[in-house]
């Protein structure tokens, strides 16, 4: 790293970005805060009414028990999504990575698992829609291969107790294939004379996994981890589209409380400040987690 | 013994990665009443019907749809390209006041609630009377692209060798003329990865558009998709259909790039 | 080129910048105030045809060219009308939802002083009622620490927009084959408990569950069911009350409207996976033959019909009373469904006005518009209702001529069943109740606790 002759040279590069964050971000960052301590119904700001923190008790503190215990239990349901993200496409991304490594066809593979990648986001939910349903290519598996207690007779989204898993298996089937193209770039990337000059010296297969393999995978599964966390957080197209949050309110999560809250309630002021909470909950997990990787990025 | 099941297991995980993909295919050429009857089956039932994408073609201006496409996504590529690989040269290389807030500033933002600042960034843009207008699409989707970009691009430009830069120093280079000339040719992995995530995003990007425009002759293809999809009731076939003609092209980008994609993500996440 | 791009990028958000700082109002291009040309907003893809139709007619007569942009689905309406409210972009005319206190009363024009009862008298009976603002609707928004500004400053008699089309829920359609399949005659039963034995011959004879509606939608069964076995059940005072919380959910008046809902449950007449469904979905299941029948309004038949049903195949009636109910049979009471409004900075008011009159009144236009989107038109037709396309005539028809029950319930209805979140509870409740998860009992158990505990915290 080096100190410029001219001290202003640094700040000249970042001018661009930080101006088009002037022109498009701030405003609408900076006015969205604003927003979460008014009541305003999103028509004309001259009509809102500053209420200080009324919006955060309305949720936060039981206020209104009806939208905080909205509230809760959507943030719940975000944790979970994020929980089971994190634990499930670890795993089976480091394993499907492994196994990828010293395959003859692995480009080909590789290509086909970019896809869900790539899917277009609207569409791609409809056709898990059609996959959940009761007749769906699920349950039909499930029966199939005669496991048939499986079989979700409503469809796992017609039914409270699954819908929400339903949002889990879409969101792991979106979120596995970056990982594991990250791992397997990972893997990919070992110099192979590290592991050949090791074993001579007598390391162990746990060791080399220890001391070779997994320093490398770590930042990768720190990124990959944010990543998830972040995207579970924000989770709100296939849900809208996939159960709407429902039945019963069991798979409701903060954007879609959000969404209802400020365009169907026409109450923009208590969905900004649901937005914002969350916003920070996020941060703070996001923050644990880097910690607790003990990584300084 | 232990390589077939490896196979099973990688065969077993791309089917589920490719089934949706047949299912969109399959009801594509389908017909309307078998769509609605059989609507989980991803084979048509008669002989496929073709003109669906015909029908669908001329239905809209998907001509006119498909070029605004390309014009947002390749500003916007570009945009991203060029302003943050300025921001992480600079975050990577040099050292100055108020660094960690300029750099931890922007990559908190990834974090902020998409849905809360859709109306405020709307007022923003019209008030700078970029509403109907493709800047007005672009710029936004260009800062939201933002932290990622600048995390990337930063962590990439710190993997490269100081030396590198030393010695255009002692060559007599400026320190845009390195950036320029050197660093972010070096950096293209990088910028193949960024091109390829906001290529993706840019191209089914469909909240915002929908917002700040309202002309038809400015609809990108999704929102074409979008217009499929509230006719009376939903024609699955000519949905998917068009889900397909949406689709693609960046199936067909994706190959070509896919190697410095991966190869942008390696160096850029693991040596940070 | 890059560098090029980059200072052309910087600069045109410094100059963007400069732009935020000093401008009060926007490009205002959409309302451009030569006055040859009006513009107009809707979101019902459906009701484009109708709206050319119409609008063609009016050029005809005026000279003046309306141009439709259509804006879809619904949320994205209601977001891009907000985005256009705030900026001041709005068209002059705007499609909306037939609701009084919606929060676009800030941006659309007050019509009580602009149009008198000579243009108001020509609508049917009901018409005006969900759009002209209630001493109900006033008290309780002056009462509610939550509502918002714009509402708390609506006066009693305004009204921010003219009806344009009615309609009604409470409407079941029945897979005529099916019914005579299971050897029943295909007529409407006269009981609620005689309707679900029908289902359950459906069921018995051909497997067929026997109902389908949108249920992934919460309160879809309250809105274009539940609502009317109450009304008729208690009688219309019985549903205020219920509303207004001096009743009950677990009361004997009220319970027995819950416990059907647990009846078609408990006998597994619904139709599998009906929690995931939504209306368009229902309707198809229907068309697809899937269930016997399906639950909707005066607008699902053109939905059935572009499905590729035959009227031949299909009988209609409306929600069956339970048995002991004060009121017999539902009258169909058609309330607007959506109205016309003007951009209350339009530079084309005087026209845009004269505009939104022709197209609720003038009963060529009225005609027009309705055969092209398929529905009811809010104006008394008169002779001009044998140019209605005869499927439109026979719903027309069947609407009832004089206001009904639901008229009567309909004003507590609109001020209380948003606002008091003991009926979302209820929605929720009633989907677990599908599921065989609450009795009746305790889904009734849960609105009245909910209800207690908001009324307690002052909500």
């Amino acid at each position: 790293m080096v100190t410029t002759k001219n001290k202003w040279v640094p700040y000249l590069f970042l001018l661009p970005g930080v101006l088009l964050f002037l022109g498009v971000g701030v405003y609408s960052v900076g006015f969205s805060i604003l927003l979460s301590f008014y009541n305003w119904s999103g028509i004309d700001f001259s009509t809102a009414r500053f209420e200080g923190l009324a919006n955060f008790r309305q949720f936060l503190l039981g206020d209104d028990p009806i939208v905080t215990q909205n509230f809760y239990k959507a943030l719940l349901h975000n944790a979970l999504i994020a929980v089971f993200q994190v634990v499930i496409v670890v795993p089976a991304a480091l394993v499907l990575a492994f196994t990828l490594q010293n395959t003859k066809m692995a480009a080909m593979y590789r290509t086909v698992y970019f896809l869900p990648m790539i899917a277009s986001g609207v569409a791609i939910f409809y056709v898990w829609k059609g996959l959940f349903e009761p007749a769906g290519a699920l349950n039909a598996l499930f029966q199939w291969i005669g496991l048939d207690f499986l079989v979700i007779p409503g469809g796992m989204l017609g039914s409270s107790s699954t819908s929400l898993m339903g949002i889990i298996l879409t969101t792991i089937w979106g979120g596995l294939p970056g990982t594991l193209i990250l791992y397997y770039a990972g893997l990919t990337s070992i110099d192979p004379t590290l592991y050949e000059a090791a074993s001579v010296d007598g390391a162990s297969k746990t060791t080399l996994i220890r001391k070779i393999t997994w320093p490398l995978l770590k930042p990768i599964t720190l990124i990959a981890v944010i990543q998830m966390i972040n995207g579970a957080f924000q989770t709100f197209e296939n849900v809208f589209i996939m159960t709407g949050g429902g039945p019963g309110g069991s798979s409701e999560v903060i954007g879609t409380l959000v969404y209802r809250t400020a365009f169907l309630d026409n109450d923009y002021g208590l969905a900004s400040a649901i937005g914002w909470v969350s916003f920070l909950v996020t941060g703070v997990i996001a923050i644990f987690s880097i910690r607790s990787f003990q990584a300084d990025i | 013994m232990v390589k077939y099941l490896k196979h099973i297991l990688l065969v077993i995980y791309g089917v589920t990665c490719v089934y949706p993909f047949l299912w969109m295919i399959g009801t594509s050429l389908k017909t309307t009443q078998d769509s609605l009857a059989n609507p989980q089956s991803p084979f048509p039932k008669a002989a496929p019907l073709w003109s669906n994408f015909g029908e669908v073609w001329s239905k809209l201006n998907f001509y006119q749809f498909f070029v605004n496409s390309v014009v947002v996504s390749l500003f916007v590529i570009l945009g991203v390209v060029v302003i943050y690989t300025m921001m992480g040269y600079s975050f990577a290389k040099f050292r100055y006041k108020g660094k960690k807030i300029f750099y931890y500033t922007f990559i908190a933002l990834l974090l902020v609630p998409g849905v809360t600042t859709l109306i405020p960034l709307y007022i923003n843009m019209t008030n700078l009377g970029l509403q109907n207008s493709y800047i007005g699409m672009i710029l936004p989707m260009i800062n939201g692209a933002a932290p990622f970009a600048i995390f990337l691009f930063t962590s990439y430009f710190r993997t490269i060798s100081h030396e590198l830069y030393e010695s255009a120093v002692l060559d007599g280079c400026g320190s845009f003329k390195i950036y320029w000339r050197i660093y972010l040719p070096l950096a293209l992995p990088a910028i193949g990865t960024i091109a390829i995530l906001n290529f993706i995003g840019s191209w089914n990007n469909i909240l915002w558009p929908m917002i700040i425009v309202d002309k038809q002759s400015m609809f990108t293809l999704p929102m074409g998709l979008m217009y499929l999809d509230s006719s009376s009731f939903k024609k699955w076939n000519e949905l998917m259909a068009g889900a397909l003609i949406t689709v693609i092209p960046i199936l067909m980008a994706f190959p070509f790039m896919q190697k410095m994609y991966v190869k942008g993500m390696t160096v850029g996440s693991v040596k940070m | 080129m890059n560098r090029k791009a980059g200072c052309i990028l910087s600069t045109m958000t410094a100059s963007a910048l400069l732009l935020s700082a000093c401008s009060g109002g926007g490009g205002d291009d959409n309302a451009a105030g030569s006055g040859k040309e009006l513009t107009m907003w809707t979101w019902k893809v459906a009701y484009t045809p109708g709206f050319e139709a119409a609008a063609k007619l009016y050029e005809q007569k005026t000279g003046v060219k309306v141009k439709i942009d259509t804006f879809t689905p619904d949320d994205t309406y209601r977001q891009k009308f907000q985005a256009a409210a705030n900026s001041k972009n709005l068209p002059d005319v705007i499609n909306w939802w037939a609701t009084a206190g919606d929060s676009i009363e800030g941006s659309v024009l007050e019509l009580s002083g602009e149009i008198k009862d000579d243009v108001l008298g020509k609508y049917v009976g009901t018409a005006m009622d969900p759009i002209r603002i209630t001493q109900t609707q006033v008290d309780s928004w002056k009462t509610d620490k939550n509502a918002t500004t714009v509402q708390k400053g609506l006066k009693v008699g305004e009204f921010y927009g003219l009806p344009l089309d009615i309609g009604g829920f409470f409407t079941f359609y029945g897979n005529k084959k099916l019914l005579e399949e299971a050897g029943l005659k295909a007529e409407a039963p006269k009981t609620w408990e005689e309707f679900v034995s029908m289902m359950e011959a459906v069921k018995a004879k051909s497997g067929t569950p026997g109902l389908v509606f949108g249920a992934k939608i919460p309160d879809l069964w309250e809105n274009w069911a539940g609502s009317a076995l109450s009304i008729m059940h208690g009688g219309p005072q019985g549903y205020i009350d219920l509303l207004e919380r001096k009743a009950k959910m677990s009361d004997p008046a009220n319970l027995p409207v819950v416990k059907a809902m647990e009846t078609l449950a408990g006998k597994d007449l619904l139709m599998p996976g009906v929690l995931s469904t939504d209306i368009d979905g229902a309707d198809q299941a229907f068309a697809a033959g899937k269930a016997a029948f399906d639950l909707g309004g005066s607008f699902t038949m053109s939905t059935l019909l572009a499905m590729g049903m035959k009227p031949e195949d299909i009988i209609t009636f409306p929600v069956p009373p339970l048995e002991g109910s004060k009121i017999q049979a539902w009258t169909t009471d058609p309330f607007t469904l959506t109205q016309l409004s003007v951009n209350k900075d339009s530079k084309n008011r005087e026209a845009a006005l004269d505009f939104i009159t022709f197209m609720t009144t003038d009963p060529e236009a009225a005609v027009a518009f309705a055969n092209g989107a398929y529905t009811v038109p809010a104006v008394n037709l008169g002779d001009h209702a044998k140019d209605l396309d005869p499927n439109l005539k026979s719903i027309s028809d069947a609407f009832a001529k004089e206001p009904g029950p639901y008229s009567e319930a309909s004003p507590a209805i609109n001020s209380l069943r948003g606002k008091h979140k003991e009926w979302e509870v209820y929605a929720q409740a009633l989907q677990s109740v599908i599921e065989k998860k609450l009795t009746a009992e305790q889904a009734a158990g849960k609105f009245d606790d909910t209800m207690a505990k908001l009324e307690a915290s002052g909500n």
